[in-house]
């Protein structure tokens, strides 16, 4: 082909279309045959027992465990760690415990896990190809509430039970759904921790302003502390939501600021809730106590913030400093390495070359959790291992674990808050966790 | 409440009015439609995180370093890209759908190289208060710089050679040759200030908010209801537009909802092209 000077024009715009195509979700190829990890280097299929008895009759050779993980797009870094943490519970299961024990039979496990790429379309498609195509016998669903919701009506189809491992909005509970376990306290309940330490050590601590993201786990999150706060006799003098779009959150902080609140929640992703610090800060919002959702207990938050983090407080489903006494360890429900979390992150961070977060170690949690439920279930069968985890109560360096038998939604694991001291995190709440004196009132 | 909202909407509106300037101008001096503009905004403001970050640069040192670096990369687009478009009758649709390629290139390459993760820079000013209104001294230096740079661009439009023959080829390329105008290269000038201005933009973005390659998005539609609203490429008109714009979200607090913010430009730019297409103030190609 002659090139002319119009050609480099030409090849940029058929790039460019060509680019635009391939940034449409709806026409992406699913990944290849999934990778697998873990127990028995089998390639063929497994057929799912359809009931109890065909399941103790006809047991599989090794107990194949699916997950869409999210290892390209924005949940990239935690899918990852997703993944990385039920490798090594598998790895834990095999070659330290021996296997599952289904009804005295040792099963291996083997992970069985595409790239979701973080994309809605993407994990319907794969956790129906992990579960029919790669004989996935249970699920762990992908991360985020918002992915995990979407594929909850497809593990009531496919009737498998999926571990919602990185979920904690509470839609995903209110819906009726069978087979979707909890892992993670509900958002619901992020910040009844602060709220009532708060509550318990300033009674001249009056009024809460409650700001929060318009989507459904911040949303949940908001509700939740509304509803603790006037329980707890605190009246909420700002209730408002920002859009997920927003880029400046001075306008409703301001707002907020103006009725004088004593505690200021920002109910918020990292993202955004690092913004509202930020422009907390150049504000001059100086509350009492002020916290900032999720975001605030992730480990960049202090190198994002800096200064501005100072004093900030955050919830936390799980953290590495997190006190166990080691008299747990011989508890009747203890199940799974009698490590502490901090013995756990040492062991993942030498595997894996990063120390992981609540999601690195819960997902592990969530393993166990299943492995107790399979095991006291005697079987494979779907309903069997439901009514299991109705009744199951236990604990492992991850917390607590019981679900309410009606949802399924989590009630066994506690939540603790986190503060910003001059670049340490520190536990300040409950009292059981509590590595540190909160810094209180904040704004002196 | 009120007048801190009110200092909120101002100070944000100033850094509204200057990431919208180079998209009028383009459009009004070629009727090249950029709509990567949002992107190419938020690509430069990732440039100065990594300068800060990663240089230890003050982000004003970076922005000033950013005006050549836009305009070279505005110069040379003209001149290998958007050169072979504005000789064509159809220039504006073509232009839309090249941008809208190129838009997803320099989205692709920012998630590429800095992930979809928020990056952000330390508070580089302190807060001032003034009659009890905290005044923040990054978002009223961004304010300052925009207002100055706005200003200067108006006055170069007026006062200079360039400047004039820039307004020259808005109103009509032909007469400008005529006239012994090189159009093709007052547009690349023209070009260059563009993405300069969006340098200047992108840094004082990358100051007062934290950066993800998505962001372009909300800029970009911005940006277009600003350049509607102040007229094609007048500077001037840019900035009143963008404070228009910066009042009218903080406000949307107290006299609607926030939820509805992102929705206030586009309520703007609709009433706008229904009730005085035109924009509020004269284009740049207008006599």
């Amino acid at each position: 082909m002659k090139l002319t000077r119009r050609s480099p024009l030409v090849i940029l715009f058929a790039f460019s279309l060509l680019v635009a195509a391939c940034g449409e979700a709806g026409e992406q190829e699913l990944p290849d045959a999934p990778t697998t990890t873990g127990g028995a280097a089998t390639t063929e299929a497994e057929e799912t027992a359809t009931t109890a008895e065909e399941a103790m009759e006809d047991l599989p050779e090794e107990i194949v465990i699916g997950i869409p993980a999210s290892l390209t797009g924005q949940y990239e870094a935690l899918g990852k760690q997703g993944l990385d943490g039920l490798n090594m519970f598998a790895d834990w299961v095999n070659n330290e415990k021996g296997g599952i024990d289904v009804g005295g039979t040792m099963l291996p496990v083997r992970i069985v896990f595409g790239d979701d790429r973080s994309d809605k379309d993407t994990a319907l498609r794969l956790f129906e190809k992990l579960v029919n195509e790669d004989g996935a016998h249970f699920m762990f669903a992908s991360y985020s509430s918002g992915l995990t919701l979407s594929q909850a009506p497809l593990a009531e189809q496919l009737d498998v039970v999926t571990m919602a491992w990185g979920a904690s909005s509470d839609d995903i509970w209110q819906q009726g759904f069978t087979r979707v376990v909890g892992v993670y306290t509900p958002a619901s309940q992020y910040d009844h921790t602060l709220l009532e330490y708060v509550a318990n050590a300033d009674p001249a601590a009056e009024t809460v302003a409650i700001v929060y993201k318009d989507d459904p786990f911040t949303v949940s999150e908001a509700e939740g502390a509304k509803a603790k706060a006037e329980e707890l006799g605190l009246e909420v003098v700002f209730f408002d939501k920002y859009p997920v779009e927003a880029t400046d959150l001075s306008p409703i902080l301001s707002q907020a600021w103006g009725f004088d609140p004593d505690v200021v929640l920002v109910s918020a992703h990292f993202q955004d809730g690092a913004l509202a610090a930020q422009q907390m800060t150049e504000l001059g919002i100086t509350p009492m106590a002020a916290s900032f959702g999720s975001g605030a207990a992730t480990t960049g938050w202090w190198d994002q913030l800096a200064e501005s983090a100072q004093a900030t407080f955050g919830p936390a489903q799980w953290e590495p400093s997190q006190a166990v006494d080691p008299a747990a360890f011989d508890a009747d429900n203890w199940v799974g390495p009698q490590l502490t979390p901090e013995e756990f992150t040492q062991q993942f961070a030498d595997e894996f070359g990063y120390e992981p977060d609540y999601r690195g170690g819960l997902v592990f949690h969530a393993g166990l959790a299943l492995m107790q439920a399979i095991e006291n279930a005697g079987s494979l069968d779907t309903e069997t291992v439901i009514e299991a985890f109705k009744s199951l109560d236990i604990q492992s360096f991850g917390g607590g674990f019981a679900l309410d038998p009606a949802t399924l939604n989590q009630i066994g694991h506690a939540m603790v808050t986190i503060q910003w001291q001059d670049g340490e995190k520190v536990i300040v709440a409950p009292e059981e966790y509590a590595n540190a004196d909160p810094i209180y009132p904040a704004n002196e | 409440m009120e007048a801190q909202i009110l200092v909120n909407g101002l100070l944000i509106g100033g850094v509204y009015g200057i990431a919208a300037l180079g998209l009028g101008l383009v459009w009004g001096v070629m009727s090249v439609v950029n709509v990567s503009h949002g992107d190419m905004l938020i690509f430069f403001a990732y440039m100065t995180w990594v300068m800060v970050a990663t240089q230890a640069l003050n982000p004003f040192v970076s922005l000033v370093l950013l005006i050549p670096v836009g305009f070279l990369v505005g110069m040379g687009l003209y001149r290998f890209v958007v050169r072979h478009l504005v000789r064509r009758s159809e220039v504006e649709l073509m232009s839309l759908v090249l941008f809208f390629g190129l838009g997803a290139i320099v989205y692709g390459i920012a998630a590429y190289l800095w992930g979809s993760d928020f990056r952000s820079l330390p508070i580089p000013l302190p807060t001032l208060r003034v009659l009890g209104v905290a005044v923040p001294g990054t978002r009223l230096a961004a304010f300052l710089i925009a207002g100055g740079l706005v200003l200067g661009l108006s006055w170069f439009f007026k006062k200079t050679y360039w400047g004039k023959a820039i307004r020259a080829v808005a109103q009509s390329r032909n007469a400008a040759r005529a006239l012994g105008i090189d159009p093709d290269q007052v547009s690349a000038v023209s070009f260059g200030i563009a993405l300069a201005y969006a340098g200047v933009a992108g840094a004082l973005i990358a100051m007062i908010s934290p950066l993800s390659p998505a962001l372009g998005v909300a800029y970009a539609g911005r940006s277009f209801a600003v350049v509607v609203l102040g007229g094609l490429g007048n500077p001037v008109g840019a900035l009143v537009a963008g404070v228009v714009l910066g009042l009218a979200e903080s406000f949307s607090i107290l006299w609607i909802t926030f939820s509805l913010s992102p929705a206030v430009a586009f309520v703007l730019l609709f009433l706008v092209l229904i009730l005085r297409p035109q924009g509020l103030f004269k284009p740049l190609r207008s006599r």
